[in-house]
């Protein structure tokens, strides 16, 4: 089944919303990739949200670069500790009978990211997630293949990574799961 | 401190150890407000030479009727996330039954994973 990258409507539930219909945590997380998506670089309220976030990070600086004695590890403490409330922003309930128990979706895309990296010739870039009825997930994965690495087989094995970590690792189904080829590259 | 604040300091401590017990949890992890938390709990430490329980990653809230509890957790690679996380929930919810004697309302969030564990 085809899927399209979800929407931001689909999942913005108790994040911090912009005009533009992204929130500050899809800001955050553009600010984290390697290439920062042209919305952000165009949009006035992403652009006033990344400001906003990057004079937080000048402050954090300027904290741990204070003469005071900080305690070692400062500055990652803070970060683990910002990315770990902004990390619940998304989450999806796992099968645990009565029990609450809920998975960060960002966490669980860096598992899903690491499970495609594990396929020789594949590497994962971006990767998004949304719930798929009664503990299932359909998954976007934008990816780099190396040329002349077998790249249909390679992509299939992907796949069996990641349902195999979903159900194996986590406890939840693979409904779909879309490729996106983004980049080739080759072997120097 | 008052009474209050001492016995949820207690509470949370059971359900910080409880949850440190199961296997394949890797930390809890605080939030920024648990952080903060947390340098305050040394900053009292070293003033005053008296230890805090290292609580951070767990919020408590004790009321009359029942004590609630939200648990944040970095969980390993090489254990089943849903299972590590029903178990950290029903040792958090014993803990503080144990502790508190009012019934436990417990939320578990994994809200990171070790992806490369290390053999020890």
């Amino acid at each position: 089944m085809e899927m399209n990258p979800p929407t931001d409507d689909t999942a913005t539930t108790g994040l911090h919303p912009l005009p533009c219909g992204r929130t500050v945590e899809d800001v955050w997380d553009d600010l984290e990739s390697d290439a920062p998506s042209n919305h952000l670089q165009t949009c006035p309220h992403c652009r006033t949200a990344q400001a906003g976030l990057e004079q937080l990070a000048a402050a954090t600086s300027l904290l741990i670069d204070d003469p005071v004695d900080v305690p070692s590890g400062l500055l990652d403490r803070i970060m683990t500790a910002v990315r770990a409330d902004l990390n619940l922003g998304h989450t999806i309930p796992l099968p645990t009978g009565s029990a609450d128990v809920q998975v960060s979706m960002h966490a669980l895309a860096a598992v899903l990211r690491y499970a495609v990296d594990g396929t020789i010739g594949v590497r994962a870039r971006q990767c998004r997630i949304e719930p798929a009825g009664e503990h299932a997930v359909r998954v976007w994965i934008s990816v780099a293949l190396q040329f002349g690495a077998g790249q249909v087989g390679a992509l299939e094995e992907a796949r069996e990574r990641v349902a195999l970590a979903l159900r194996g690792q986590i406890g939840l189904e693979l409904e779909a799961l879309d490729f996106e080829v983004v980049d080739v590259w080759t072997q120097p | 401190m008052s009474t209050d604040a001492v016995a949820q300091i207690g509470a949370a401590d059971a359900a910080a150890q409880a949850a440190r017990s199961v296997a394949g949890v890797v930390r809890l992890q605080p939030g920024l407000k648990g952080l903060i938390k947390q340098f305050a709990a040394q900053a009292w430490t070293r003033t005053t030479g008296r230890d805090v329980p290292d609580i951070a990653g767990v919020d408590v809230a004790l009321t009359e009727l029942q004590v609630d509890a939200e648990v944040r957790i970095v969980v390993t690679i090489d254990h089943h996330a849903a299972d590590v996380g029903r178990k950290v929930h029903d040792a958090v919810a014993a803990a503080l039954e144990n502790t508190t004697g009012r019934p436990a309302v417990v939320r578990v969030r994994i809200v990171g994973f070790e992806l490369e564990p290390r053999y020890t």
